[in-house]
């Protein structure tokens, strides 16, 4: 073996990668009043998108190592548009207002792409006509797609002395992700309030206290036509797939999938309820609802153990995408926002936003089957979620620290069949917990050891005002969430003497340290690298979120060059995170989107800090 | 009533509403569907030429043959899979899960193919060219199938993913390894019967089809038709020697040669990844790479398997790169590398005395594998390599092996034979090596034979676990695993290491995987 240390800030200097995006996107309508109460408006709405990246590898040498030089040019260009029709009446009749709404809607999206890569460029040249005439150098593919809706829908609103209203609407959309047994999917709603705040006993001197009182329920469906990534697109037939470059003994084909003619709609339910309420003229105004939501027949790739021969990767037969299982999520979102000082031209005012909610997976498929994540080529299994825990819930060995002592290993338990022996379990590895009490330390001990779902999340606002002068600060938080640092997998491994890894593993357990917080190095056994809850943290965090400071230009001096507003602020974004996450960013959201790698840290961009320094200017 | 502008818009939209009946039916664009495509031999032929590809078999060509194969079995050392080197594997271990995966996955991508053209078959398709594609598969599924019995012994069988997938009903048990052996041997019946008697280079025959029955009947030690299938395949006149043998795993030009029965078809090209060889940059002498081919010499020749070459094989130096070998063709240079460069200008000579940043070698065994290698890149006197990629096919299956297999099943567990065409079979082998002709054979000595001439090709692990525990053990614990500052050997090996743990995530997710096997066979 012979290891080339790779001076990895040197060959960042010969790389790159540069994205152009032009978009244009508008919309033309056309209205028809029949009468004062009838109207039919006309809308076609349209958006055109070009994208151009260009990744490249320069010619070049960092110490003894030479690149060589390669250009990918990939260009991609969408189109939509859609087309409404509504027909909309509206009456008020003293006390009564009626509102209706019946309509069209017909949506159209087209996207292709090609991408082509070659090698050797001249003079570092970033166009494909400089690279090398090598044709088994190059590369070259391209692809494209459609998908197509059409929606009718009916809404009608009926308000009683601004006191009461009631609506209730109603959907069926059809949309070309699916087979032509479930294409179309209904989706009704109803909703109701009493502005309580309007009511006669509510006049009179309680006003000046409780001056707005909303109560608010509702229940609604809405559909989800959504796939997940990588799905082939329509999923009801097997399509047949073929390869950017020469596979097998040259040309070759796929069938990309296993089709699934029953596909239908996923659809959310949500019932909720919620109360507005204004205190003192506006000074303080309070909003909290609480919900719930019932997301069933969930569109999901119908994965199970790579057994099965099907999978969600690029090159494996893809599985079919089915509607799988039932889940609900229970919350309650409180908003707070207050005038805490209103005097002459200074004022300062408090928002505050508060979210809770619990997710629980109520029903599989089958009795036997389960929502898993996987990552690493597939290879490890690290989300598992069976009814009644929470969708994406980490699964995993329990750690029970280090063995230290001889006494600890003559007390340990076989770990996944390994003897006692500075080969397989030893001094410095960890000590996993016998979840079933069998003895013996295997995949059968695998267990909850955590989920990716915070218990509540917050932001916090407050905004100052002073003459010209405007000021505000925005915190945000979350608190509860587990994530899955995969990352320290790999980079605290301590399983491989010829990759870099993290400053920590400098305290890892060595008969020189036997109190080293990390386990020992060891290439022998996985004992260490089990996924178990040592690569389980705590994500919580809270971070500034944003602060803007504005100034605006006194009127009378802009009132002579003929401007009528002009404002100059400075905005830093995500300017400091406090949190214990070890990793770059304990705001990491799902992998590859997928509702079972949610909070699971592969290396991802973290958010960027942004200063920004603008104008506003109106004539 | 009052219109406003662009009243026009009014019309297409009524029109478009109209005629909505297909607006939202929209089958792919490229317009190929199982449905409407496959009707005739090219576009079978091209679906069956995956089932060849790297895309399926990368995940377990690419180093879960090296650490199973050769790195359990003996022949190759390395630093990274050292769980391998000694049999300290477990059910979290990386290759072991990416060789189930592969498996899998090409039992997948063949059940799929199979139920599509029976049913193109049944909708009128012509047996003509469905037979023999359906065939391929069943090669295929029987060849994975043996792999999985005997990597793992008991295992899951599947032949249709598509309604297991959709069934959600995952608990899948394990089935005694005999079954599992048992269908392979029908999947490989059914390609005996289906395949051609001949077709182009690389693609697979009945002879293809009687070889690996010929391999699968003597692990089951049913030495009768292990001798008949082989003899088949002798008797054929198909197949031969190469006198190149070094060329063999290192030019793309005696890819699928007059000794291939059959082998993963491997493209010079990087995209889609796996299209190429990829086992280049884990074979390669460090100190042949260059900015055209990447190498990191992963696993080098075990001190074992050096010291079993006989004085004058010439095996060895078609194998293995030691101090003195030389290629005069191959003239790597690199970039602020004087001294390198100097040292490289008349050729490539294997130095353990030159400094190693200036172009000696100088590993744990003083060795490296020259099979699957393709040197240094066109650009300096090599085969054309891109990166980690080279156009080599992996040979699995081969005409030298059927002529063991020969020898082997006339042996048939007696302690030695003087027949004379089982010495003709051997003898041919050894004289491709410059060897000198046996009188008598035993079983070691095929072993022995077995072991050099199919070193690093991921099939001796498999040798030694066929002689049963017993034997086994004893060569694992006779075997030096160690370097050339400290031998090591073994003298813990168990029975239980004779097969491979099942991935721990699938056991998660399939717990029935957890328990003892069942007949699949009533």
């Amino acid at each position: 073996m012979q290891y080339y240390g790779s001076n990895l800030v040197g060959n960042s200097q010969y790389r790159g990668n540069t994205k152009t995006s032009n978009n244009v996107f508008g919309s033309l309508y056309a209205e028809l009043q029949f009468t004062k109460d009838l109207s039919l408006r006309n809308e076609l709405s349209y958006s055109l998108g070009q994208d151009n990246n260009i990744a490249y590898q320069k010619a070049g040498n960092v110490g003894s190592t030479s690149f060589r030089s390669k250009l990918i040019d990939s260009r991609s260009d969408s189109y939509y548009w859609s087309l409404t029709n509504y027909l909309s009446y509206t009456k008020n009749l003293r006390k009564h207002g009626i509102q209706a709404t019946v309509g069209h809607q017909v949506q159209n999206s087209y996207y292709q792409s090609i991408s082509g890569t070659k090698v050797d460029l001249q003079a570092n040249i970033f166009d494909l006509n400089t690279g090398s005439a090598d044709q088994t150098t190059w590369g070259l593919s391209g692809g494209k797609g459609q998908w197509a809706m059409e929606s009718y829908f009916a809404r009608a609103n009926y308000t009683y002395d601004d006191r009461y209203s009631l609506s209730a609407s109603f959907r069926t959309d059809g949309s070309s992700n699916f087979g032509p047994n479930n294409r179309w999917g209904s989706f009704p709603g109803v909703s109701a309030g009493w502005t309580i705040s309007n009511e006669k006993f509510m006049k009179g001197p309680i006003a000046n206290v409780l001056s707005y009182a909303k109560l608010r329920v509702g229940y609604g469906v809405v559909g989800n036509q959504n796939f997940p990534g990588g799905a082939p697109n329509p999923a009801y037939v097997g399509a047949v797939q073929f390869f950017s470059g020469p596979v097998g003994f040259g040309s070759s084909n796929m069938i990309n999938g296993i089709p699934n003619p029953n596909l239908k709609w996923e659809s959310v339910k949500t019932t909720n309820a919620g109360v507005d309420l204004g205190f003192f003229n506006g000074r303080i105004d309070a909003t909290i609802d609480v919900y719930k939501k019932v997301t069933s027949d969930m569109i999901i790739f119908l994965t199970g153990p790579n057994l099965i021969g099907v999978g969600d990767q690029w090159d494996d037969l893809k599985a079919p995408l089915g509607n799988a299982g039932q889940m609900t999520n229970t919350g309650v979102d409180i908003g707070l926002t207050t005038t805490n000082i209103k005097k002459g031209n200074f004022s300062w005012k408090t928002n505050v936003v508060f979210t809770q909610f619990t997710n629980r997976y109520d029903k599989a498929a089958s009795a036997a089957s389960a929502l898993d994540g996987k990552v690493y080529y597939n290879n490890y299994l690290i989300t598992h979620t069976t009814p009644g825990n929470a969708v994406g819930s980490f699964w995993g060995l329990k750690t029970d620290g280090l063995f230290r002592t001889q006494a600890e290993l003559d007390a340990s338990l076989p770990q996944f069949g390994y003897k006692v022996n500075q080969t397989e379990t030893w001094l410095g590895d960890v000590r996993f917990k016998d979840i079933n009490g069998d003895g013996k330390i295997d995949a059968q001990d695998y267990t909850f050891i955590g989920s990716p779902l915070p218990k509540f999340t917050w932001g916090f606002t407050n905004t100052l005002n002073y003459g010209d002068f405007d000021f505000s600060l925005f915190l945000q938080g979350s608190q509860g969430a587990k994530a899955f640092n995969f990352l320290r997998w790999q980079l605290e491994g301590l399983n491989n003497a010829y990759t870099n890894q993290l400053q920590t593993v400098t305290d890892r357990y060595t008969e020189a340290n036997p109190n080293g917080s990390l386990p020992r190095f060891t290439n022998t056994n996985k004992n260490n690298t089990a996924m178990s809850d040592r690569y389980v943290e705590d994500a919580s965090y809270w971070r500034i979120q944003n602060i803007t400071l504005g100034y605006r230009l006194p009127k009378t001096l802009l009132s002579k060059v003929k401007i009528s507003n002009l404002r100059i602020y400075g905005t830093i974004q995500n300017l400091k995170t406090f949190t214990n996450y070890s990793g770059y960013d304990p705001e990491i959201g799902a992998f590859n989107n997928s509702i079972k790698l949610m909070n699971v840290d592969t290396g991802h961009y973290p958010n960027p800090r942004t200063f920004t320094v603008g104008a506003n200017l109106q004539f | 009533m009052k219109i406003k502008p662009l009243y026009a818009l009014m019309l297409p939209a009524v029109l478009l509403s109209s005629c909505s009946k297909d607006f939202i039916d929209r089958p792919s664009l490229s317009g190929t569907t199982t449905g409407n495509y496959y009707n005739n031999a090219d576009e079978v032929r091209a679906a069956t030429s995956t089932l060849y590809s790297g895309l399926p078999w990368r995940n377990y060509e690419s180093r879960a043959q090296d650490a199973i194969g050769d790195v359990m079995g003996g022949n190759m050392f390395t630093y990274t899979d050292v769980e391998y080197l000694n049999f300290s594997v477990s059910s979290a271990s990386d290759r072991v899960g990416a060789a189930w995966g592969a498996f899998y996955k090409i039992i997948g991508y063949a059940n799929v193919m199979i139920k599509t053209f029976e049913e193109k078959k049944a909708a009128g398709g012509s047996a003509s060219y469905l037979d023999p594609a359906i065939a391929e598969c069943h090669f295929i599924r029987g060849t994975i199938y043996f792999y999985i019995a005997r990597t793992w012994g008991a295992a899951p069988i599947i032949t249709d993913p598509g309604a297991t997938a959709l069934s959600g009903n995952f608990n899948i048990p394990r089935y005694l390894q005999k079954d599992v052996l048992r269908f392979a041997l029908d999947e490989l019946k059914l390609a005996e019967t289906g395949l051609p008697e001949s077709d182009v280079p690389g693609r697979l025959t009945k002879y293809s089809a009687k070889g690996m029955m010929s391999k699968l009947y003597l692990y089951n030690k049913d030495y009768a038709n292990a001798k008949a299938k082989a003899e088949e395949v002798i008797n054929s006149g198909k197949y031969a020697l190469v006198d190149d043998y070094m060329g063999m795993f290192t030019k793309m030009s005696l890819n699928n040669n007059a000794e291939t029965l059959f082998s993963i078809q491997h493209q010079l090209a990087g995209d889609p990844w796996g299209t190429g060889n990829i086992k280049n940059p884990d074979r390669g002498a460090g100190a042949l790479r260059t900015a055209e081919a990447d190498a990191w010499e992963m696993y080098i020749p075990s001190l074992d398997l050096l010291k079993e070459y006989e004085f004058g094989d010439l095996r060895r130096k078609w194998s293995v790169m030691e101090h003195g070998w030389t290629n005069p063709n191959w003239k790597p240079q690199r970039a602020n590398a004087p001294k390198y460069n100097a040292f490289m200008a008349n050729g490539f000579k294997y130095d353990t005395l030159q400094p190693t940043e200036d172009g000696g070698s100088l590993n744990a065994t003083r060795s490296n594998i020259i099979k699957y290698f393709a040197g240094p890149g066109k650009s300096f006197g090599g085969e054309a390599v891109l990166g980690q990629n080279s156009g080599n096919n992996v040979v699995l299956l081969r005409y030298a092996d059927i002529l063991l297999i020969y020898a082997e099943a006339t042996l048939a567990g007696a302690a030695s034979t003087s027949d004379a065409k089982a010495l003709e079979a051997v003898n041919k082998v050894r004289s491709r090596a410059g060897l000198s002709p046996r009188t008598s054979i035993t079983q070691d000595n095929i072993l022995h034979e077995r072991r050099v001439e199919f070193a690093f090709e991921g099939d001796y692990w498999y040798d030694i676990q066929r002689q049963g525990f017993a034997k086994a053990k004893s060569i694992i614990e006779k075997q030096n695993r160690g370097t050339v500052t400290g031998a090591t050997y073994l003298t813990n090996f168990t029975e239980d290491k004779m097969f491979l743990p099942i991935p721990a995530g699938e056991i998660v997710q399939d717990p029935e995987l957890g328990k003892d096997p069942v007949p699949y066979y009533n």
